[in-house]
Formats: C-alpha cells, sequence, structure tokens
C-alpha cells in the first residue's frame, strides 16, 4: 500500500511538471528531481545496476516529496 | 641520466623482472567513502542511513587476488564467512562487483560482468599508463610510492567518463598486481582509490598451503569496453521518470 501510494506520487508529480508545459530545463532545476537524479548517480558510482538506481531515486523523489520513507524502505530495492 | 636517477630506476624495475615464480593469494578490503552531500542531512537522514548501511556489508567483504605465474584473478570471496552475509541487501552488494582476470604474458585483462548475461569484456594491461609521482608513505612495514592514473569510466547518469585513480605500490614486494585491473606497476599495489571505493591490503599468503588454481574466464559473450559500454542505458534528469517507479 505505502509503496503504491509512493509510486502514485511519483507519477502525479512527474505528470504535473510536464503537464503544464514545464520545459526540459524546469524539470532538470526541480529539487525533488535533482536529489532523486543525484541518489541514483550515488548507487550507481557503487556499482548497483540502473533498476536498483531507479528503485532508490524514487524513494529518495517521494521523500523529498514529503511522504514517509524510512531506511528499510531503501533496503528492499537491494 | 644521472646515477641517482639510475639507482631509482633499477630500483622500480627490478621487481617486475623478477616475478615470473611466485603463487599466492593477496586479501584485499574496501574502505567505502563517506556520503557527502550538498544538501542539508536532515533531508537526506534516512537514505544516509541507507547508504552506510550498505557500506558496513561492502566494507566487511574480503577480495582474492590469486596469482599463479603470470596470471591472476581478482573477485569476490564469497566463501569466507564474514558474518553479514544474512543480512538485507548482501546478495545485491556481492554482485555489484565484477571479477577480473589478468595475464602478463598475452598483456590481457578480462572483466566478467554478470548481468542479464555473462559478459568478458576485453582490454590490455597496457591501456593503463601510470604516472610514478615522488610521493611516499608507510603500508604496514612497506615503505609505498604513489602513483595516479588516467582512465575511462562508465555509469549510466554520467555516461563515459573519465576519471583519476590513485595507487600506492610497494616496490620491495615484487608483483605487478593489484585490486580489479590495476596492475604493471613495479610492486604490489597495497592501497588503491577508484571513485568511492579504497582497496587495501588485509593479508598476503605468498606461499599458499592450499589449492589455488587461476582459470582464464570462458564463458560469455567477448565484447570491447567500448562496445560494452555502448549497449549500456543512459540515464538523465530529462528521462528520469523511464526508470523509477518501473
Amino acid at each position: 500500500m505505502k509503496n503504491s501510494l509512493i509510486l502514485m506520487a511519483t507519477f502525479l508529480f512527474l505528470g504535473s511538471t510536464t503537464s503544464k508545459g514545464a520545459s526540459v530545463d524546469v524539470v532538470a532545476l526541480d529539487p525533488c528531481v535533482e536529489s532523486a537524479f543525484d541518489a541514483m548517480e550515488e548507487m550507481l558510482d557503487f556499482g548497483f545496476t540502473p533498476e536498483q538506481a531507479g528503485c532508490v531515486g524514487n524513494l529518495r523523489l517521494a521523500d523529498c516529496l514529503g511522504y514517509e520513507v524510512i531506511a528499510g524502505d531503501y533496503k528492499g530495492c537491494l | 641520466m644521472n646515477l641517482k636517477t639510475l639507482y631509482f630506476l633499477l630500483f622500480l624495475i627490478l621487481p617486475i623482472l623478477s616475478f615470473s615464480q611466485t603463487k599466492g593469494r593477496i586479501v584485499y578490503r574496501i574502505a567505502s567513502e563517506q556520503p557527502v552531500s550538498d544538501e542539508e542531512e536532515s533531508k537526506r537522514k534516512e537514505f544516509v542511513e541507507f547508504l552506510n548501511y550498505m557500506s558496513e556489508i561492502r566494507d566487511s567483504i574480503p577480495f582474492n587476488l590469486d596469482f599463479d605465474k603470470q596470471e591472476s584473478v581478482f573477485y569476490v570471496d564469497t566463501e569466507t564467512n564474514v558474518g553479514l552475509s544474512d543480512k538485507q541487501g548482501y546478495d545485491a552488494i556481492i554482485k555489484s562487483f565484477n571479477s577480473y582476470y589478468r595475464n602478463e604474458d598475452a598483456k590481457t585483462v578480462i572483466e566478467k560482468i554478470i548481468a542479464e548475461r555473462t559478459y568478458l569484456v576485453e582490454s590490455k594491461t597496457t591501456d593503463i599508463i601510470w604516472n610514478i609521482t615522488n610521493e611516499q608513505k608507510m603500508i604496514g612495514n612497506y615503505t609505498c610510492i604513489k602513483a595516479t592514473t588516467n582512465v575511462s569510466g562508465y555509469t549510466a547518469t554520467r555516461g563515459v567518463f573519465n576519471k583519476t585513480v590513485e595507487a600506492w605500490f610497494a616496490p620491495s614486494i615484487a608483483l605487478p598486481l593489484g585490486p580489479k585491473n590495476y596492475g604493471g606497476l613495479p610492486g604490489l599495489i597495497m592501497e588503491l582509490t577508484d571513485m568511492k571505493f579504497t582497496y587495501y591490503v588485509n593479508s598476503m599468503n605468498l606461499e599458499p598451503d592450499f589449492d589455488l588454481e587461476v582459470k582464464k574466464p570462458t564463458r560469455g559473450k567477448t565484447i570491447s569496453r567500448e562496445d560494452y559500454y555502448e549497449m549500456q542505458p543512459r540515464i538523465s534528469r530529462e528521462n528520469l521518470k523511464e526508470f523509477i517507479g518501473g
């Protein structure tokens, strides 16, 4: 249930950034997108797969958007 | 060339000339870089806790460098029970490391990558060009010299990028070997920093009393490093949504 909420939040968020006609630059400057991207980069630097990095990026985004995410949720990506 | 320079060169070259008869195992471990970010610590507390959790597991894993004459192989030692193997994510962390085969005669390195299938990524030992500096430090009882090299790397977010790798080698240990695909220095690499990881020698066994076999990997698709990079996904801020939540 919690994961579904996070997933939904992610798509809603991403949808909102583009449906309002936001340019690519605006998306890139969003601090939560930046947090998610940085987290993914960190995971990839540690040698994890893009899928694992994507999972962590999703949680990082949800965390940034105000959803409760705990360390145990991140562990589920491994 | 003055006499001092000549002695220094001999000091560097002699260990390599004498490498031909040895067999043994060097065990390395990792010290993971501490998480750093421009973001406020409180805003990524849970994520940092997760990164530290992974580091605790990773830093406990032994990596073996087995060598026999001109061949060597560097791999994660999954046999030794480190006490953390039952932790969540242990297997994923183990799988995040590749193994490397090296042949000094053939001047080849094969990186074995196990992904959706097994790839054998071939390169040359001579691809790595070291800059040996004058800096020295003691590691244990060994005087070590610093060397650096610039090599290419690849991650899905960075694409192909250049990075500087720093090594500290011990000329008194006549093995031109080291962690991962790094070697070719006139002495064993005792410490090596590659991005977020610092590999360091944990133990050495130069007269093993156990069976030690170095095998060239043969099963897998042989591919060049450039072609392997070409096959990998590319993640940018613009296409991020294709990779998250899926």
